[in-house]
């Protein structure tokens, strides 16, 4: 069904596209471009990527091309049919775009042919454990991770946590809880075996498990459970024994991963808040440059 | 469910659209148009890599939303250029703008 819709809207992209770098009159090419601009908006909705389909949508369709319009209508004349609208390398243009495009399609399908895609982080765990208990630990955790769906299917994960740090981060006894910070996991099915994922936090540092997989729909789960066990071996005890573990509706939290645009702005303030900075600065001072080019008297 | 190599494919081909445009069109609107084409068709490889190789680091959408800053940039900055350059040759046929030529 998907691939059906790609191919709809692969095809419209490349015809709008085409009908913008073949058509005579300016104005009708301008046209097709919100067109192609309006399908690839499309393709980052099919990519997951909604903040960017709106962003498209606002920035492409909404001032870009009302830029290039303007521009159209200012340099009237220009749009006449009696004036030629290509130069005299199209054919060689053609040949050269052909055999770029050839190649380029040759690369992709032997570098890319047949690779599936990644499961996307889809839902996150929120889970409390008492650090009291994990005091004496050498740092060696498991966690079990379980949920079931609907039609009472189960799928489970096992990974092991490591504790690093100094024990005087949090208070002995304090609870933590654990937030949205690190760490990943995987949910698995339990028919396909499993998988393990490692863990890296301080102590009193926020764990956050995230749970992908393509077979579950996260919609239909009923129930979950997150179980941390101590692994390590000591004498005289459990090397399994249960440090905590929340069941099913009452602690633990699975929500659908967070919206696309709110782990966007978070990146852009966090990580990539220099470039941001950069990149603002820059549109800023092309946008005073555009309207000092552009003035009369200048 | 269409892999990574379709979505390159697809920005392969609008790529090249663009470049066929920008090669062949007289109009410097229209040369304008081809490359906003061809940053197009690179936003479309960073989201699909973003998607596939590493769906949670999200690193190439925000590259894309980069991208799209410096294409409507270099859209205005292009666009006062060709209206500046109408204003002085009455024409913005950039074969015909070759003052500049040694």
């Amino acid at each position: 069904m998907s691939l059906v819709i790609f191919y709809i809207l692969g095809a419209a992209i490349l015809i709008a596209a085409l009908m913008v770098v073949t058509l005579r009159n300016v104005f009708h090419s301008a046209l097709f471009l919100v067109a192609t601009f309006f399908f690839v908006a499309g393709i980052y909705l099919m990519l997951n990527a909604e903040f960017l389909a709106a962003v498209q949508i606002l920035i492409y369709v909404g001032a870009v091309t009302i830029l290039i319009l303007f521009a159209i209508m200012l340099t009237h004349k220009i749009q006449s049919k009696s004036i030629r609208q290509v130069n005299e390398q199209v054919l060689p243009a053609m040949i050269i775009t052909g055999l770029l495009l050839v190649m380029s399609v040759l690369a992709i399908i032997r570098t890319f042919g047949d690779s599936p895609p990644k499961s996307k982080n889809r839902g996150s765990w929120t889970a409390t454990f008492d650090t009291d208990k994990i005091r004496d630990n050498d740092g060696f955790l498991d966690w079990a991770a379980g949920i079931e769906d609907e039609s009472g299917k189960d799928y489970y994960a096992f990974g092991s946590l490591t504790i690093l740090g100094d024990n005087a981060g949090t208070p002995m006894g304090k609870k933590v809880k654990a937030e949205p910070g690190i760490g990943n996991g995987y949910i698995v099915s339990s028919n396909s075996g499993f998988t393990t994922s490692n863990i890296v936090f301080s102590r009193g540092q926020n764990v956050y498990f995230k749970i992908w997989s393509d077979e579950v729909d996260y919609n239909s789960i009923s129930t979950a459970e997150l179980y941390i066990f101590r692994a390590v071996d000591r004498p005289g005890e459990d090397p399994w024994s249960l440090l905590g573990s929340i069941g099913d509706d009452e602690k633990i939290v699975i929500q659908l991963s967070n919206s696309n645009s709110e782990s966007i702005g978070r990146l852009l303030m966090s990580k990539f808040v220099l470039p941001f900075e950069v990149v603002s600065v820059l549109l800023l001072a092309a946008l005073i440059g555009a309207i000092v080019i552009a003035r009369k008297d200048g | 469910m269409p892999g990574l190599a379709h979505y390159l494919i697809l920005a392969a081909a609008l790529f090249c659209v663009g470049i066929l445009g920008l090669l062949t069109r007289r109009n410097a609107v229209g040369v304008l148009m081809s490359i906003e084409l061809m940053f197009n068709a690179v936003n479309i490889n960073f989201v699909a890599f973003s998607r596939f190789l590493s769906p949670d680091a999200l690193s190439g959408q925000i590259f894309a939303v980069f991208v799209i800053t410096i294409a409507a940039a270099e859209a205005a900055v292009g666009l006062a250029i060709v209206i500046l350059i109408y204003r002085n040759f009455r024409g913005i046929e950039v074969d015909k703008i070759n003052f500049m030529k040694w």
